[in-house]
């Protein structure tokens, strides 16, 4: 079994107002591998981009903090402990980040070319200028930008979204780290351009051989892209597993709430796309019970009193749900009707 | 850009052209004339020669053409009415370096301090550096200059005797009047900078930047600075008028032998030929300062210069 190169323990993440404690993220732990793709899906609210931002200590000037207890173990070394200067290093050149929006994400008065060129000097001290750039058009070249070497002069402005995403991967990419985290990548996009945008990054996932952590709340895009999938609700992993055991044998409600909402193929149109009545919790409460049980068509009383505890169904696949409880009635997976399932 | 540049110097002259006129019959509309606000009693045909002399027995229409003509034959502003034999312009020259002295190192320091108190403000937002810098700024804004400058001038020279109290001359007599101009300058930019970096930082580019591994020292170097100093430049124009009017009062204080003293003067005696050529200067000034603002803009925002030069080359397209 290979080394992971990141496992994340017991995380929790609060963000501190003058009406209290939004606990964002609650108790995640997972870890993952060298080359490895993991997704966390999820629903707007429910913490995926707390999680991945709090893995590179991320919060720009909001109120967020890490709580006592976590660890965020990147080749062994506790992220959440680390001195600002070691947490310089990592970012950047051991794990980085591709933005939502690419319209914002890119300083509007700094030509591209320099934005790139901004990581490589800050992680290569001795590497002079013109190699840099040299590297940088390079880099344009491999995300996909033609005349990379006109481009390079670039202000974000005279670029469109698509091109600015490409910009964004160039910029992540460009020190070679070991984690690429995604966030939402493509949902700022056009649909055409999503579908090139993350052409784009699988081809680069094989190229490179890193690591990626894929945050989307579009199911549709995970099972191509990724090995294994976390899906969290109210801060929490509610279900586990590789990519093929949340297809094929989802367990959780909430996870078959959410692949019932895909989009199918020969849904007529008269026939209404199925939707999870009802909003996420107010992260706010403590949340002593199953945080989805209002929500949730097999609601028992149990799940109103005590929250549940992951239980492992295989090596790979958990969740945390009063049905696997040996006590509790057996339900099946309701698929719904109108359209064929892909999958 | 050079037409752009063009363009706004043609907007100018026409500015200028336009608050002249109006300065010029607003002054001659003005109750009294150069002889009335002195207590000189003197006979009628004493009287009529002396309007004679400048032209000030003429319909108003004629003075007016006569003002523009010689200004564009001769280059001249004319003479001084209370003074006799001297010319205005030359007036302006002599004294305007003074005031201009005073007026451009306060704004550059009040400029320079305050926008890097409004940086420290904002970084150490509800901390102990925020609230000094808020304390001066409010104090900046609100003591009035005069008051300030009382107040240093019994501190500093009377209790300490560190500086004289008034006249010019040595580097020794600049520091009190400086130090009074630029509190209000640094006030003002310290809280425009403090709200346009906060707002800054919680763009998605600083995260960008800080998930390059940039230290935050360079973030602020190379992202926050360049976006937030906008607004601030912005009041570089109107500040740059409102120093000189500010020197009026500094420059009376302290005994201090610029243009400001002067221009109050001249609207006291009716001297209608030298307020006209100091409300030219200062509009000039205050019109020049706003295109050098429009210029910096251009410098540190590249999306304006696009919106410049495409101008530029739309018309290019059409001529050709």
């Amino acid at each position: 079994m290979e080394e992971n190169i990141l496992e994340v323990k017991n995380l929790s993440v609060s963000f501190f107002s003058y009406i209290g404690e939004v606990r964002a993220v609650r108790d995640v732990s997972f870890s993952l591998k060298p080359g490895e793709t993991l997704a966390i899906v999820g629903e707007s609210g429910c913490g995926k981009t707390v999680t991945v931002k709090a893995l590179m200590r991320l919060f720009g000037n909001s109120a967020a903090s890490i709580k006592e207890g976590s660890q965020i173990l990147f080749h062994g070394q506790d992220i959440a402990q680390m001195k600002k200067t070691d947490l310089y290093n990592v970012r950047g050149s051991g794990i980085s980040m591709i933005f939502q929006d690419p319209m914002t994400s890119l300083n509007p008065t700094m030509n591209v070319g320099e934005q790139i060129m901004e990581g490589i000097r800050t992680h290569n001290s001795k590497i002079s200028r013109s190699d840099a750039r040299a590297r940088a058009i390079k880099l344009l070249d491999l995300v996909g930008i033609p005349s990379p070497e006109e481009r390079i002069a670039s202000y974000p402005h005279q670029l469109s979204g698509g091109m600015r995403q490409r910009v964004m991967i160039a910029i992540a990419i460009a020190c070679e780290p070991d984690i690429i985290i995604a966030d939402e990548p493509t949902t700022a996009l056009d649909v055409t351009i999503q579908a090139q945008v993350l052409e784009l990054l699988r081809e680069l996932k094989d190229k490179l051989n890193t690591a990626f952590i894929l945050v989307t709340h579009d199911l549709g895009i995970v099972f191509d892209f990724s090995d294994r999938i976390q899906v969290m609700y109210a801060g929490r992993i509610v279900e586990r597993g590789t990519k093929y055991e949340i297809y094929k044998n989802p367990v959780h409600p909430y996870t078959w709430a959410l692949l019932n909402s895909i989009p199918r193929r020969g849904l007529q149109s008269k026939d209404e796309l199925y939707s999870i009545k009802g909003t996420p919790p107010d992260l706010m409460l403590p949340l002593e019970c199953c945080p989805f049980a209002p929500r949730c068509d097999y609601a028992m009383p149990i799940c109103k009193e005590r929250a549940p505890q992951e239980i492992a169904l295989s090596e790979t696949h958990g969740a945390a749900c009063w049905l696997l409880h040996s006590m509790a009635p057996k339900v099946q997976r309701p698929v719904h009707t109108g359209g064929s399932d892909d999958e | 850009m050079l037409i752009y540049i063009l363009k706004r110097i043609l907007y100018m002259a026409m500015v200028l052209f336009i608050v002249v006129s109006i300065t010029f019959f607003m002054i001659h509309n003005v109750p009294g004339d150069p002889l009335t606000s002195s207590v000189m009693n003197l006979p009628d045909q004493v009287k009529a020669n002396y309007y004679a002399r400048y032209g000030l027995d003429k319909p108003l229409f004629e003075q007016y053409l006569r003002f523009w003509k010689l200004l564009f034959t001769e280059g001249s502003l004319g003479e001084s009415i209370k003074y006799p034999g001297r010319l205005v312009e030359e007036f302006i020259l002599k004294y305007s370096g003074i005031s201009a002295r005073l007026g451009l190192i306060s704004v550059a320091i009040g400029f320079s301090v305050g926008i890097v108190f409004g940086i420290v403000a904002a970084i150490f937002k509800n901390k102990w550096p925020d609230y000094a810098v808020m304390l001066t700024a409010i104090a900046g804004i609100t003591i009035p200059v005069f008051v300030l400058a009382a107040v240093f001038q019994y501190f500093f020279t009377v209790k300490l005797q560190w500086f004289p109290t008034t006249g010019w001359g040595t580097v020794r007599h600049m520091v009190l009047p400086i130090a009074c101009m630029c509190l209000s300058p640094i006030a003002t930019y310290a809280r425009y900078m403090r709200s346009s970096v906060l707002d800054v930082l919680g763009q998605d580019y600083i995260l960008t930047a800080e998930s390059k591994g940039v230290s935050s020292f360079n973030v602020v170097r190379r992202h926050v600075f360049r976006n937030s100093v906008l607004p601030a430049i912005t009041l570089l124009g109107p500040s740059v008028a409102s120093v000189f009017t500010g020197s009026f009062v500094i420059e009376s204080m302290f005994a201090i032998p610029g243009l400001g003293t002067y221009f109050i003067r001249a609207i006291n005696e009716r001297d209608f030929t030298m307020v006209l050529g100091m409300n030219l200067f200062y509009c000039l000034l205050y019109i020049a300062s706003l295109l050098l603002v429009d210029i910096l803009y251009v410098v540190i925002d590249p999306r304006i210069r696009l919106a410049a030069s495409k101008d530029g080359r739309r018309k290019k397209a059409h001529a050709e």
